[in-house]
């Protein structure tokens, strides 16, 4: 769970909602007709620009961006480290008895196991993590698009509603209140694209490189094994994937 | 057990064909300098030294791969240039025919091969065998563990278990991935003959 993600959208919209309780009635700022104005036109349209498919998974993929389990980049390396270990002392069969924390190794062991060419395995997890990355900015890709959207929904939004008032001009009384539920499609085109959709396309791309550094430390690790690779040498590799302020944090530790 | 068994078995066994002769020594030879020539050119020492290269030019590689492909593809191609030329050097200069290929179990630690004399535990041998997965020849000292009759026939009626000693660990390393690189290969191939 990334809470980062959670606290952050409860606390935009929570500040917003807070401040527009202070400032009088809450329920002024609700107004359904512009809601389904700005949401559905916003998905409706959103939905021209991509396939069904990858306008169902880009919904998937946005639990990446509240769901995602960070795994310590240090903690890949001592285990492939360990497997490599294994694997040179007891032999390539023996990885298959082993316990092993991500699906990804899991994955790249299991081709190591069955005694699959180094070349094909490499192309295999190779293939893997590049289809994981166009499935991704493909998501990525739709969220940036509801975030360019909303905002122009909310803008349509607001004239239809002004069209709406220009034509009862005959009751000056009703002139005010027409015009704030008009400018509400504006608000809440807003708030959509800037406290929701365009965080959400950040967040994502912030995983995605994560995850992607990670699978290619896999990648590299299972190479170093098929290879027979020495475990301190594969480990001065695979250092390469922490940043160097971490390296001296860690050897600082150690 | 005792250390020497489990020193035996620190590495992995395959079972494997390889080219191999060997001859026996006397100790003070096995104990005295290194027997290996850390002349880098002698062919024995080439393929390790070749092999302990590339582990240090994969570390500095990896990064290169990221920042520029390209120069690292066209480095790539050097480095299969220079190990196809050191092949080929060290076919030239290689002693081994097709007459001198024996089973063997062989590991990172010791190796069991067959013989066609008795052994006798507590000998030392200098044995020359070459790696058909590097195509590197490792010359090695090792003492005879045990000599016993070969069960499985054919032309070498014994079979003697040697421990190697002074082992450089450039040659180690050689020997694991061998090792590694054959299990795969065996394991790839009794999963294509069922």
């Amino acid at each position: 769970m990334d809470i980062a993600s959670l606290v952050g959208f409860l606390l935009g919209i929570g500040i917003i909602t807070a401040a527009i309780a202070t400032g009088g009635d809450l329920m002024l700022f609700v107004n359904v007709p512009s809601l389904l104005i700005v949401l559905g036109g916003t998905f409706g349209v959103s939905l021209m620009r991509v396939s069904l498919s990858d306008f169902l998974r880009s919904f998937a993929i946005l639990g990446k961006a509240f769901m995602n389990k960070k795994v310590n980049p240090a903690d890949l390396i001592d285990e492939g480290v360990r497997l490599a270990d294994v694997a040179r002392k007891n032999g390539l069969l023996a990885l298959e008895g082993e316990e092993i924390s991500h699906p990804f190794l899991q994955k790249g062991i299991s081709l190591c196991v069955d005694g699959h060419d180094p070349a094909f395995v490499k192309k295999m997890l190779q293939q893997e993590i590049d289809l994981m990355v166009s499935r991704n900015e493909v998501g990525q890709d739709m969220w940036k698009g509801v975030g360019d959207l909303a905002p122009a929904m909310g803008m349509i939004g607001t004239l239809v509603g002004l069209v709406q008032m220009l034509a009862n001009m005959s009751d000056p009384a009703s002139i005010g209140p027409a015009m704030a539920v008009a400018l509400l499609t504006t608000l809440y085109g807003a708030i959509v694209a800037n406290c929701f959709a365009l965080p959400m396309v950040d967040k994502l791309a912030s995983v995605l490189v994560y995850e992607k550094a990670n699978k290619e430390l896999i990648l590299d690790t299972i190479s170093g094994i098929q290879e027979g690779m020495n475990p301190k040498v594969l480990e001065a590799l695979l250092h390469s994937y922490i940043s160097e302020k971490k390296r001296q944090t860690d050897a600082g530790e150690s | 057990m005792n250390s020497e068994q489990k020193e035996r078995r620190r590495f992995f066994r395959i079972e494997d064909t390889v080219n191999l002769f060997y001859k026996r020594v006397d100790e003070k030879m096995v104990t005295a300098l290194s027997h290996v020539s850390d002349d880098v050119l002698s062919n024995c020492s080439l393929a390790a030294a070749l092999d302990a290269m590339s582990q240090e030019a994969r570390i500095v590689g990896s990064r290169l791969e990221k920042n520029e492909p390209e120069l690292f593809e066209y480095l790539k191609i050097l480095d299969s240039k220079i190990h196809l030329v050191a092949q080929a050097v060290m076919m030239q200069g290689n002693e081994f025919g097709e007459h001198d290929s024996r089973n063997v179990s062989i590991s990172a630690s010791g190796l069991a091969f067959e013989v066609d004399e008795a052994l006798h535990p507590g000998e030392f041998l200098e044995i020359r065998m070459m790696l058909t997965s590097c195509m590197a020849v490792i010359v090695a000292y090792g003492k005879v563990i045990h000599c016993k009759r070969n069960v499985a026939g054919g032309d070498f009626p014994f079979y003697v278990g040697v421990d190697y000693v002074n082992m450089k660990d450039d040659d180690r390393e050689l020997l694991i991935k061998h090792v590694v690189k054959k299990q795969m290969q065996q394991i790839r191939e009794s999963k294509q003959g069922s």
